[in-house]
């Protein structure tokens, strides 16, 4: 089942390709505006909140509340149809609605300024320079929006799988020529892909169910759903709301557990097995405590990695070639043991201890490369921190190592957070006996400058009165020099005392 | 000549620590440096203006120093921005230090000035002035932001200004890339002479320039707050140098400063994470307010010493005692409201299972947990 995403730049005939398109898969056709018609039936004020990001990429509380309720409502209505069949949908960025759907096919439409501007002449009547005005106009207004919402380049063609220029070829043939590589393994629905469009569904859902509740409305509150575990996390000011949320959510259907985390941020714990009883699941908790955060695990199996269970005996054994031409279609027969088992990988039971511990934020699976992870995580969560721990435990220690950074690396650029590896996270966040000995170091050479400052007062009174060019110049460097370092050894040894007494 | 070091006595000593730590505090609440609440209030412990604006200048560049290194990691730091508005605030600088150094000197030689603190009258009273206008227009803007936006669905503050100066597009304009923004040259450079001139004059540089980056050119708030602490370590560095040159700066107050206002920082920041945006908004207005009050009830004492006013040298202590204790007042209400807050929600927090679970029954969800 095919489920396509054309972002379409304005007068590009976008649409006109989608509609063709959808006609010659016999799929369905949903434009960005029929999306709008139901965020706005739902109370959702969409046009304030496309005014708010064209103005300014700082939304206030209000806006950013309306942004929530605004995706919630589309990201419900776009993963309802594409579940009930095969569907086109035209706009600007719906496949960013559908982050971790592995199927989408992801294309964007484009058309060269010419052709757009004797279209703009002539719909709207006007001449060439208001018309090419208007254009560059409604462009820069897109990627306003886009970057406000998503935090990424509208344009920027690596986030597509194909860009289309129509300026040569006739609509028809292209969509043609389209319906062949919409009917390619990569695109086609697997058990695996049809979940993580039924967990996005749940997981907007309860998100709208609580945006329309007048009790939740007022609510900053992120929502994750796996197969009917619905993750929900609100903010310490909303504290009182931690019985009313279930009561919400026992509407929406398939919400089978519900659990409620309060927490001021998240933390983004990446790994390929989660086990709860290593150090880094210890340290983290810690680290949670302190800083009040949720903790979100997302597994990522290396989309190079083998099955990670054995095979039951009636289970066809598939061969490499046979593999890497079906591109996986194969795993659909291979039954639920094999897609329930790698998804599993220690997931359940870190979770389980997380909930115990009361800083559950939500879990997911998901299988690609490093650059793939950015499609699961959602850009405009705030993560105060992004661990990452064992990954790519197929490959060799070195080649481990080095993609394991990159994806650090990846996460760091494109999130702006900060990205620690598992085993720094001890000695960066967490107060041991070398930290002891640097508080101690620090509160030590901070007294003795307080200490020989104060008791000669004089003196230093006496470096501010030096006459002369030569001298007042020397003085002056002396205090540009002096302040920072005293800033620095007790500033740091603050900190350090904070850290220990767990308040930072 | 006048004595520009305060004798230092236990009592004064923490005072001064006391300042800097609701300074901290405020500071780390509101995002500014705290040198709004900061200078007014060494002012009143009899610090001169000069002194007390070079001495937070100075603290403001080591802390600045500290808190930078955390959002250049981030990637908060916009640094070709800093180094255009950098351009014109080391002259916005240099002109407020020149003008603070000669009214400092010249007021020895005031007409009719009279009694101590005749000297220093004149700065004081040109520190004072700027200080309660531009705070008071800070502090009314902010106040009919929060009004406005809670009696109408206009999404944030007024944009009047940043429109109106979008859509002159002055050239040159220039793409700064981490802030993903193009501004017009000039208004760049001008607010960074704003933000110079400000911080060189009442060490406040903060409440020009982070407003001016997020509303004027339109970058988001964490690249605005990172790339003025970013500045903030430069203008402390060159404020430093040219106060210390003219011997202005007491490193006693700086360093008493910094033994509350680095931990006071911690707490403020940990209070917004538990206050709501209209909430911290409308607390730094009325301190603000509050503050710019306090100072405009010393003003009387300075034009008493220049003799442009006929009061009763007496009265001197009931203003000086009035705007101290309105300072203090604000200062600490403003730290008490964000460490209430702060308990509050610790209590709360503890109170309230962190997480529930609910199980669906086919009635009802049931708590398990």
């Amino acid at each position: 089942m095919q489920l396509i995403c054309i972002s379409r730049g304005s007068f590009s005939i976008g649409k006109a390709f989608a509609e063709s398109l959808a006609a010659k898969l016999g799929s369905a056709c949903l434009g960005r505006e029929d999306l709008l018609d139901l965020a706005a039936a739902s109370g959702v004020a969409a046009g304030k909140l496309e005014m708010a990001c064209l103005k300014s990429r700082n939304l206030d509380e209000k806006m950013l509340l309306e942004r929530e309720h605004y995706q919630a409502f589309t990201t419900a209505a776009l993963c309802e149809r594409a579940l009930a069949g095969p569907l086109v949908y035209h706009g600007r960025t719906g496949h960013l609605l559908l982050q971790g759907v592995p199927h989408v096919l992801r294309l964007r439409v484009v058309a060269d300024m010419e052709t757009r501007i004797k279209s703009v002449e002539e719909r709207l009547g006007i001449d060439r320079e208001k018309a090419k005005k208007y254009i560059e106009q409604v462009d820069e207004d897109r990627r306003k929006w886009v970057r406000t919402f998503y935090n990424i380049d509208w344009d920027a063609s690596a986030g597509y799988d194909f860009t289309i220029n129509l300026e040569h070829a006739n609509i028809g043939n292209v969509a043609s020529a389209f319906c062949g590589v919409a009917q390619l393994p990569d695109f086609q629905e697997t058990p695996y892909a049809r979940r993580m469009l039924e967990d996005l569904l749940l997981a907007s859902r309860c998100r709208a169910a609580l945006a329309k509740d007048d009790r939740t409305y007022h609510a900053r509150i992120r929502v994750r759903a796996e197969r009917g575990t619905v993750s929900v996390t609100y903010l310490p000011r909303d504290a009182a709301l931690a019985e009313i949320i279930p009561r919400v959510l026992e509407r929406v259907p398939a919400a089978d557990n519900i659990l409620c985390t309060m927490a001021s941020t998240r933390i983004l714990w990446i790994q390929e097995r989660f086990d709860p009883k290593i150090s880094t699941f210890k340290h983290l908790l810690e680290v949670a405590e302190k800083w009040d955060a949720a903790v979100e695990l997302l597994r990522l199996v290396a989309s190079d990695a083998p099955p990670l269970i054995e095979r039951a005996p009636e289970e066809r054994v598939i061969s490499p070639a046979e593999r890497a031409v079906t591109g996986g279609i194969e795993e659909d027969e291979q039954g639920p043991q094999e897609s329930d088992a790698w998804e599993e990988g220690g997931v359940a039971e870190t979770f389980a201890e997380l909930v115990k511990a009361g800083r559950a934020g939500g879990r997911v699976t998901m299988r690609g490369s490093a650059k793939d992870v950015l499609t699961a995580i959602d850009r405009t969560a705030a993560f105060s921190l992004v661990v990452v721990g064992d990954t790519f435990l197929s490959k060799g220690k070195a080649a481990r190592v080095r993609l394991t950074r990159e994806l650090g690396d990846v996460i760091h650029d494109q999130l702006r957070v900060p990205v620690i590896q598992a085993e720094e996270m001890k000695e960066q966040y967490l107060f041991g006996p070398k930290q002891l000995v640097t508080l101690l170091s620090f509160l030590g050479l901070s007294a003795i400058i307080y200490f020989l400052v104060f008791t000669h007062q004089q003196e230093v009174i006496g470096i501010m009165r030096w006459q002369g060019m030569g001298w007042r110049a020397l003085a002056a460097a002396l205090v540009v020099v002096f302040a920072p370092i005293v800033a620095y050894f007790y500033g740091n040894a603050a900190g350090f005392v904070l850290k220990l007494i767990k308040m930072e | 000549m006048t004595e520009m070091f305060i004798q230092l006595n236990m009592m004064i000593a923490l005072q001064v620590v006391t300042l800097g730590f609701i300074g901290g505090v405020l500071s780390g609440f509101i995002g500014s440096g705290g040198a709004f609440f900061m200078t007014p209030g060494m002012m009143n412990l009899g610090v001169p203006g000069v002194v007390a604006v070079g001495s937070n200048i100075t603290h403001k560049f080591g802390k600045a120093m500290m808190g930078s290194k955390k959002h250049g990691e981030m990637g908060n730091v916009d640094r070709k921005m800093g180094f255009f508005m950098l351009l014109t605030a080391t002259v916005g600088i240099r002109v407020a230090v020149w003008i603070s150094t000669v009214l400092f000197a010249g007021g020895g030689d005031s007409h009719g000035a009279s009694g101590s603190g005749a000297q220093e009258a004149p700065a004081n009273l040109y520190i004072s002035v700027v200080f309660v206008s531009v705070l008071t227009l800070v502090a009314l803007s902010m106040l009919r932001d929060i009004i406005s936006s809670a009696q109408s669905d206009a999404a944030g503050p007024s944009r009047q200004i940043s429109e109106y100066l979008n859509r002159l597009k002055l050239p040159p304009m220039i793409y700064f890339p981490t802030a993903d923004v193009k501004v017009s040259l000039w208004v760049v450079l001008t607010v960074g002479l704003a933000t110079g001139y400000l911080a060189g004059t009442i060490g406040v540089g903060g409440f020009i320039g982070v407003p001016a980056m997020i509303y004027v050119f339109g970058m988001p708030t964490a690249v605005a707050a990172g790339t003025e602490l970013y500045l903030a370590v430069f203008m402390g560095a060159f404020g430093a140098l040219n106060y210390a040159y003219e011997g202005m700066v007491d490193l006693r107050l700086t360093l008493l400063l910094y033994l509350g206002s680095l931990i006071g920082v911690y707490v403020g920041a940990y209070g917004t994470k538990v206050v709501k945006e209209v909430v911290i908004r409308l607390v730094t207005s009325l301190i603000i307010l509050l503050c710019v009050v306090s100072r405009a009830i010393a003003i009387p004492i300075y034009l008493r010493q220049l003799g442009w006013v006929n009061l009763d040298p007496a009265w001197d202590a009931y203003f000086n005692g009035a705007s101290k204790a309105l300072l203090f007042v604000s200062g600490i209400s403003g730290a008490a409201v964000i460490l209430t807050a702060v308990v509050r929600a610790y209590i709360q927090r503890r109170g309230v299972h962190a997480t529930l679970a609910f199980t669906r029954k086919p009635a009802a969800v049931q708590p398990v947990a």
